[in-house]
């Protein structure tokens, strides 16, 4: 299934955010008037463990509910989650947005890959604006360098929203600098 | 490569006074507080916790001006709202799966001294094992918990809007009866997706709070929850399957007005391609979409499929469905819970 829909998955690990990331691109897109669905894979999840979350967006209304098999863009928040899905350059058909120190660890895994990657150095950045390295608002900043049907002041507003005060104020400026920092490698 | 065309559609204005991106359990939050309830009691447990945890919010923040009673169980959850009900009170809870099992004998108790009172129902597995994961064995187990009115919705839109009618369907004079509004543990509880919220003073209109019914007020004692001997018990739970029997012409009535007022196309059951239907599959709850999908699938192989939806699961509203269904070669259900002995 992937009709008018632009469909996102964001693999993480329990504790990085990756649940938050979804809901906040969901806010976003849907306070622009867009339609989104933004679920988790649940389960009794522990910190440390491997999530995924799912974002579709849409211009139309969304009515089937089910997991993304061939996201348009993966969002991946950690090198070590390449190797927990191994799959990733696969399935994803667009881009792969990635969270590592040095590129050059990861390359080896995306050598088959047809579509464009996006690089970030997500922990270096969270751990300088947050004080610890949670790096889910950095990985929007980053996923904003290919995806342009939502602009850098959507999420910002929609990240502002969501964590409300000093927190939401310190997280909307990571967006932003994360977005410079990022580089589209292809 | 170019992602989107956007084409911004925020419908604003009017009867819609925002439009905000939540889950199902945020919408019955949302809903229990733009109906103003007046006391909410309630136990958390999984999937339905973040419906009461926000409600608590907006009682603590000021947006809701409501009594909370954080109590000790589910047993006490219910107990407390048969006592604020009985006093007047419009009243609010949520749970799922052991916690809705907790309350069962106050169900029984709730309907029998006519409260109106509004739960809404996360829906999840029985243990054992433990799972915290969404089917409805749950909602089946209580499904002829003595007459509680249950709906079953398919999006947070949904949940939202049928909290806002169940109020009005349970405090109709000629109902007076509780009403579970349900919808899917995770796939719906957890997911976050658009949906319209009300001008407030338009869902003051359509849902006022009147109190159409004997009360607990010192200055005019009655007593309720007497011990019946058998001929009265008889015609007391008479009544209540009477009222049963009454709410769905008040449910369809409630429906049109809420269409009509709110700009919405609800029925007791939904249709998908129905006319000229072969084969139709019956289902409910959150699944819907996929199954309208299954439906377009099986009619491009050629393949004359329909789809219902049952939205009303209690009353049951069987002339309709019948009706509906009448002259199609085979009906498949997917029901999502199980009945051990009839599989």
């Amino acid at each position: 299934m992937n009709g008018g829909n632009y469909e996102i998955v964001f693999f993480g690990r329990g504790g990085q955010g990756a649940v938050t990331a979804a809901q906040v691109m969901a806010l976003a897109a849907v306070s622009r008037g867009l339609y989104a669905l933004a679920y988790p894979e649940f389960g009794p999840e522990r910190r440390g463990a491997p999530v995924r979350s799912y974002l579709v967006i849409s211009t139309e209304p969304i009515e089937v509910r089910e997991p993304i098999e061939e996201p348009n863009i993966s969002v991946v928040f950690g090198p070590d989650l390449l190797r927990v899905n191994p799959d990733i350059p696969e399935r994803t058909r667009d881009y792969i947005v990635i969270n590592s120190r040095r590129f050059e660890t990861i390359e080896p895994y995306l050598r088959g890959f047809r579509g464009g990657v996006v690089h970030i150095d997500a922990y270096d950045l969270s751990t300088k604006h947050l004080g610890k390295a949670i790096v889910n608002t950095a990985m929007l900043g980053a996923l904003l360098k290919v995806f342009d049907a939502l602009t850098v002041d959507d999420i910002t507003n929609a990240v502002l929203k969501t964590f409300g005060g000093r927190l939401g104020k310190v997280n909307a400026e990571l967006v932003r600098v994360a977005y410079n920092e990022a580089r589209v490698i292809k | 490569m170019s992602l989107i065309t956007i084409e911004p559609r925020i419908k604003r204005g009017g009867i819609i006074r925002d439009r905000v991106a939540i889950t199902s359990n945020y919408a019955a939050a949302y809903a229990a507080k733009d109906v103003e309830v007046d006391v909410v009691a309630a136990y958390p447990i999984t999937p339905q916790t973040p419906a009461v945890e926000k409600v608590a919010e907006f009682i603590a923040n000021g947006e809701l001006s409501a009594e909370y009673i954080p109590v000790e169980s589910e047993h006490s959850a219910l107990s407390a709202l048969i006592g604020a009900s009985a006093a007047g009170a419009r009243t609010f809870t949520a749970t799922s799966s052991q916690g809705l099992f907790y309350m069962f004998e106050l169900l029984y108790i709730a309907s029998g001294l006519r409260l109106p009172i509004v739960m809404a129902l996360a829906t999840r597995a029985a243990s054992a094992p433990i799972c915290i994961h969404g089917d409805y064995q749950d909602l089946a187990a209580v499904r002829d918990s003595g007459g509680w009115i249950v709906m079953i919705a398919s999006s947070a839109q949904e949940v939202y809007d049928s909290i806002i009618m169940a109020y009005r369907i349970a405090e109709d004079s000629r109902v007076l009866l509780p009403v579970m509004v349900s919808y899917d543990g995770f796939l719906m509880s957890h997911t976050t997706e658009p949906v319209e919220l009300y001008d407030l003073d338009a869902i003051r209109r359509f849902a006022p709070k009147k109190i159409d019914r004997p009360i607990l007020d010192s200055r005019r004692p009655i007593t309720m929850g007497v011990m019946a001997v058998p001929d009265w018990y008889y015609e007391i739970k008479y009544q209540v399957i009477d009222a049963m029997h009454n709410s769905m012409g008040v449910i369809k009535e409630v429906h049109d007005e809420f269409n009509k007022t709110f700009g919405r196309n609800y029925r007791l059951i939904e249709e998908y391609r129905i006319d000229d239907a072969d084969y139709v599959v019956i289902t409910y709850g959150g699944i819907w979409g996929n199954t309208k999908r299954a439906v377009d699938i099986a009619r491009k192989n050629g393949i004359k499929a329909g789809a219902l939806k049952l939205r009303l699961f209690r009353p049951f509203p069987t002339d309709d469905l019948v009706r509906i269904v009448e002259g199609v070669r085979a009906i498949a259900v997917i029901d999502r819970a199980v009945s051990q002995e009839h599989q």
